[in-house]
């Protein structure tokens, strides 16, 4: 019962969500920033194939203590992971990398300003969705243990 | 580090953009200089953008070694002011003090339209990266307050 609590598995996936999230921020921070730079490709994240198998991975071992969450390698430059450490790193280094999009402007620029931003507002609203029910579980953690 | 890393990207544009309203600014108000630095009419200036490649960071320094190249998101650097090379406007006014002995002048190779095109292009590009800036922020005071309550 306690130890279903303080599911170590539950904070190792939000970490997981929360990271890869901060990850695509950047992506978008990047891609605004260079809007007028010539030949720029747009770059993008996702990390929700990686978080769905470390989910999968955790429930696959939910009879022990933590599940292991390795990484697939599908390229040789790719390092493997294993562990449970790994899930953060794992989403951490999961796919930034370029579009293969045709460019609609002269310059070679495959940014579009309003795709940004509503993927903007979207990882916006997620994090804090995700930071927000993370700290209601932390203080249901904290009613727990001061038992009031 | 993540929500920061972010933070330092934005701001790259936003002094990238500056850069370029400053380039508009210095041309509009050059509109009519005769005597440019060379003693030739002023030439008309642009600026280029270039992606930043990499940080000192120990990922992007792996991320390299491995061969994967900056696929690290990076922000933007100016790469260079280049002076227009097209022909100055010829406009006959034989009163004029720099005029030649034709009675010409040779005026900026500025177009108002372009420069002005040009200002409103960096203005909205500049609050672009101020609502990204900002969006940023929201997130890391929501990541901060994280079991801060209760």
């Amino acid at each position: 019962m306690l130890m279903g609590l303080f599911d170590a598995a539950a904070f190792r996936t939000a970490h997981s969500a929360l990271t890869g999230l901060s990850r695509r921020q950047e992506a978008i921070a990047s891609n605004i920033a260079n809007v007028d730079t010539r030949g720029y490709a747009r770059k993008e994240v996702s990390f929700e194939d990686a978080l769905r198998a470390q989910i999968s991975d955790d429930a696959g071992s939910s009879g022990g203590a933590q599940g292991e969450v390795t990484m697939e390698t599908t390229d040789a430059r790719h390092i493997g992971g294993g562990g449970p450490e790994a899930g953060a790193a794992g989403i951490a280094g999961s796919g930034t990398r370029p579009r293969d999009v045709v460019a609609s402007r002269n310059d070679g620029n495959t940014v579009g300003v309003d795709e940004e931003m509503t993927m903007l507002v979207d990882t916006q609203l997620r994090y804090q969705a995700l930071s927000q029910s993370l700290g209601t579980r932390i203080s249901t953690l904290r009613t727990v243990i001061r038992g009031q | 580090m993540g929500l920061f890393e972010s933070l330092r990207i934005s701001a790259s544009g936003l002094s990238a953009q500056r850069m370029r309203m400053d380039i508009v600014a210095n041309n509009v108000a050059n509109l009519n200089t005769t005597r440019g630095v060379d003693g030739q009419p002023y030439r008309r200036q642009s600026v280029t953008f270039r992606e930043q490649t990499g940080g000192s960071a120990f990922s992007d320094v792996l991320g390299l070694a491995r061969g994967g190249g900056a696929d690290t998101p990076a922000g933007v650097e100016v790469a260079g002011v280049h002076a227009d090379t097209s022909a100055p406007r010829k406009v006959h006014n034989p009163s004029h003090p720099d005029a030649d002995e034709n009675g010409d002048i040779f005026l900026p190779n500025i177009d108002m339209v372009t420069e002005m095109t040009d200002l409103v292009g960096a203005n909205r590009a500049y609050q672009a990266s101020v609502t990204v800036l900002n969006a940023t922020k929201a997130i890391a005071q929501s990541a901060i307050s994280i079991g801060r309550n209760g």
